[in-house]
């Protein structure tokens, strides 16, 4: 029978068909279809237990390990709604997303607003699997997370996904990479964004195997988990592949016979950076997606199979979603000429949290990326050039706006912000600050120390300059785009 | 100062801990704090700090605190 988790249903298919499958590796510990099928209920139960209930929002925060990915699910179990936050958010975005979404409870840090707990500090082996309450009357339309995005100016935006959304798009990128429940994937990517999530769920709907790891820092580690696990996937960011050619030369080109598929995703990757990667791994899909948090993911394409033509965005994930080019008024496009990419499909969010679908983010069904670009008559889509002023640091995204705020509440009279080419030739693009002539008493160095203390570390500027000018419009607004590049 | 302890206090200072809690020990990947994104500035920061250029060939196996004051001791006594 069908719950309104179509996810969680087809987790428990696998757990009773092939129980004693490897779901989730998280360092030596095993967890099985039917030992996650077993923990998800428990958690429900413990969740019940707290006096979480249906529609009850609890904020959860990924860290990578079996405790999130138990709580994850539980909380879906019971049709509550997963309100997912970066572990490493400072204590100022945590306050405005609990401040946004009147969470229950706070699973995984400490809020001292909101009653929290560790993953640790709840016993599941005393919660009774067989007591977990199944989400009565939730439906697959129901809300099952909402995840925070960043917005170019203003707040960040609760993205609302259904249950049927996040199952859809797991469907969607399955079928596009065609993995299959033999294959084994190694999660080095955080899994509080819209990529890493949708690895974690893109596997199990699949019954295949993941094997949870820290990140891309430590790459004996990923090595050494690559061969143990006899890897056959793994996702990552174009910003990892530019940290592993540079730590590790080419010495993860002897993965490559194993190695099935690769998805690549969150930012644009330089075209000889996708020769490279298709040289190293000849018979391996390489699969890079174009898409947002609100509609995850629109559009792949595949190295080998694009080898002709690599700046494309590729075309739609599958036959489900349709992209079309519209023009400011809502006017589809011709082939060739630029304009919004907007998306319609199964996995477009339901709506932004507080603000449901307005037409400032949709045009009829289909949802306003805010993305320029064109397609051709092969119907093959591109991007062309930046409209938004976000900064794209290896994936994560910074807003200019917030960060001059920072500087500016540090006593900063004015200052813009604006991508730059990371130095490192790592990350794509980094913040830069311009700062006023003559508008702070501090140094360059002791702005940077302090924007370190109230910002996440990706967001605190790596450049900094004096500017005599900033650069506004007639009505005030900054001209952030003069000075990216 | 010496080596061991102003690499711990740049990898502390740099991944945002109480240097009471960065160890030689403390690895990259296995602290949640330190990404590949603080690697990158880790890197730069210890060798712009003592002066050295690590071997390209070298980077791959720093990956704890003890591994990187290693490497500067092993690249200024070349």
């Amino acid at each position: 029978m069908s719950s309104h988790s179509p996810i969680l249903d087809a987790i428990f298919r696998h757990a009773a068909e092939t129980p004693s499958k490897p779901a989730v590796v998280d360092g030596n510990v095993v967890v099985t279809y039917s030992g996650l099928a077993d923990g998800i209920r428990r958690a429900a139960s413990a969740l019940s237990g707290l006096g979480v209930r249906r529609g009850d929002r609890v904020a959860i925060s990924a860290q990578k390990g079996t405790g999130y990915v138990f709580f994850y699910f539980a909380s879906q179990f019971i049709g509550a709604v997963n309100v997912v936050v970066d572990a490493q958010s400072s204590e100022g975005r945590l306050r405005f997303v609990e401040a946004k979404t009147r969470p229950v409870l706070c699973l995984g840090y400490s809020s001292p607003d909101v009653r929290s707990l560790g993953f640790d500090e709840i016993d599941l082996s005393a919660a009774s699997a067989a007591a977990a309450p199944a989400g009565e009357g939730a439906s697959p339309d129901d809300v099952a997370e909402i995840l925070f995005t960043t917005g170019t100016t203003g707040e960040p935006k609760g993205v609302c996904l259904s249950h049927a959304n996040i199952f859809a798009s797991a469907s969607n990128i399955n079928s596009f990479i065609g993995n299959t429940a033999d294959d084994v994937e190694v999660l080095a990517l955080p899994i509080c964004h819209s990529f890493g999530l949708g690895r974690l769920r893109c596997c199990l709907v699949k019954g295949a195997t993941i094997v949870l790891l820290g990140s891309f820092a430590n790459l004996p580690l990923f090595f050494r988990a690559l061969e143990r696990h006899q890897a056959t996937g793994f996702g990552m960011v174009p910003a990892a592949w530019a940290y592993i050619r540079k730590v590790s030369g080419d010495r993860i080109a002897r993965f490559a016979p194993q190695i099935r598929y690769i998805e690549i995703g969150s930012a644009a990757m330089p075209r000889e950076r996708k020769e490279e990667l298709a040289k190293m791994f000849p018979n391996t899909r390489i699969c890079h997606h174009y898409g947002l948090t609100e509609a995850s993911r629109a559009a792949f394409m595949e190295y080998h199979a694009d080898a002709t033509d690599l700046n494309t965005i590729g075309r739609e994930v599958c036959a489900e979603v349709s992209i079309r080019v519209f023009d400011e008024g809502g006017r589809p496009q011709p082939d060739g000429t630029p304009g919004e990419i907007c998306v319609r499909g199964n996995m477009v969010m339901k709506g932004y949290l507080d603000r449901g679908r307005t037409d400032v983010d949709f045009f009829g069904e289909y949802f306003r990326t805010g993305d320029i670009g064109w397609r051709s008559p092969d119907g093959r889509l591109y991007l062309a050039g930046r409209k938004k002023e976000l900064i794209n640091v290896g994936g994560r995204k910074a807003s200019p706006s917030e960060i001059e705020d920072a500087a500016i509440s540090l006593g900063v009279e004015d200052c813009i912000c604006a991508a730059a080419p990371d130095p490192e030739g790592i990350l794509g693009e980094v913040p830069k600050l311009y700062i006023l002539r003559n508008g702070t008493s501090l140094s360059f160095d002791e702005l940077k120390s302090r924007l370190s203390s109230i910002l996440e570390p990706y967001k605190v500027p790596v450049m900094y300059e004096w500017i005599d000018v900033i650069p506004k419009t007639a009505s005030g607004k900054k001209q952030r785009l003069q000075l990216s590049s | 100062m010496e080596i061991d302890e102003e690499v711990r206090m740049i990898v502390a200072g740099e991944l945002g801990l109480d240097p009471a809690l960065v160890t030689p020990e403390t690895a990259a990947g296995e602290c949640r704090e330190w990404d590949s994104v603080r690697m990158v500035a880790i890197l730069s920061a210890v060798q712009s700090r003592f002066g050295v250029q690590f071997p390209e060939e070298d980077l791959f196996d720093l990956v704890s605190v003890g591994a990187l004051a290693d490497e500067v001791r092993k690249v200024k006594s070349a």
